[in-house]
């Protein structure tokens, strides 16, 4: 018998979903469960797709997918190995823009976002999916989360880790 | 988190004041629930509808008191953990005491930074 394990943790902001399964689990989601818009793939490969929809798109270990046009569809995901996957979940109706943080990223560009002449409202976050990045000294595991905010600013080593960066547009 | 079985014992009771002193553990502990302190309960926060609600409603206050019980029994120095182990090789856990905290929240575990 095929199995998953599914479990959802959650912040004011965003959710965090994740997929824990064997190599032949079929998974559906319906437009009111589908709020994942960004996906991360620790290990496993699997199909992804809406339903009925010969397009799909292969979710595999180490790679971030962006999600978003999924949102509130019906979808459907079958695993081809095991798999374990982390989905980055919105909680309310504002949209948001995502990306994993580059080996080469040794600090947050968050100047970019705010410096501009009219005040920007956006709010940022990084999320921990795998590994011990360090970010500013301290060390994170997988599913810490910490807002960051400009001007400060945010040393990362990515120690090996993968580390996400998420804005949310206010 | 599971909540144990629990024990009360009725101290007295003083229908003056409308308050009871209760003493509370849980079914297996180690000690005699005697040796446990005792709680006020005011009858305002019981439930005298029935023998089975005001049974309920004076376990329903212990709840909290005997998993803060649980929660407060040292630990003894033989259990003590051995530190963080960071590996995918279960040899290096052999012959190591590894403690492990349990988020009951669900929620995301947020850092200062």
């Amino acid at each position: 018998m095929t199995t998953c394990k599914r479990y959802f943790r959650n912040c004011n902001d965003f959710g965090i979903c994740v997929n824990i399964g064997k190599k032949g689990y079929v998974l559906a989601e319906d437009p009111i469960e589908r709020t994942t818009i960004f996906q991360y793939g620790i290990y496993g490969v699997g199909k992804f797709a809406k339903i009925f929809d010969p397009n799909y798109i292969t979710f595999e270990g180490g790679k971030f997918y962006d999600v978003r046009e999924y949102e509130k569809d019906n979808v459907v995901f079958e695993a081809q190995d095991d798999f374990f996957l982390i989905g980055f979940n919105k909680l309310d109706s504002y949209d948001w823009e995502g990306r994993l943080i580059d080996d080469d990223e040794k600090s947050l560009d968050l100047k970019s976002i705010y410096d501009q002449p009219r005040p920007v409202t956006h709010r940022c976050f990084i999320v921990c999916f795998d590994g011990n990045p360090i970010v500013n000294d301290k060390k994170l595991k997988r599913y810490d989360y910490a807002e960051v905010k400009y001007p400060k600013e945010y040393n990362i080593d990515l120690n090996g880790g993968v580390l996400g960066f998420f804005k949310k547009l206010c | 988190m599971i909540v144990p079985n629990i024990l009360f014992k009725v101290i007295s009771n003083d229908p003056i004041n409308k308050s009871l002193v209760v003493k509370y553990c849980r079914e297996n502990a180690q000690k005699f629930i005697e040796d446990y302190r005792s709680y006020n309960i005011s009858y305002s926060n019981l439930d005298f509808t029935s023998p089975e609600a005001l049974v309920e409603s004076i376990r329903s206050i212990g709840t909290s008191i005997v998993i803060d019980q649980l929660n407060s029994e040292p630990i003894l120095d033989e259990n003590k953990s051995s530190g963080e182990i960071h590996s995918l090789d279960l040899d290096e856990y052999v012959g190591k005491i590894v403690s492990v905290t349990l988020d009951p929240t669900g929620d995301l575990n947020q850092i200062e930074l």
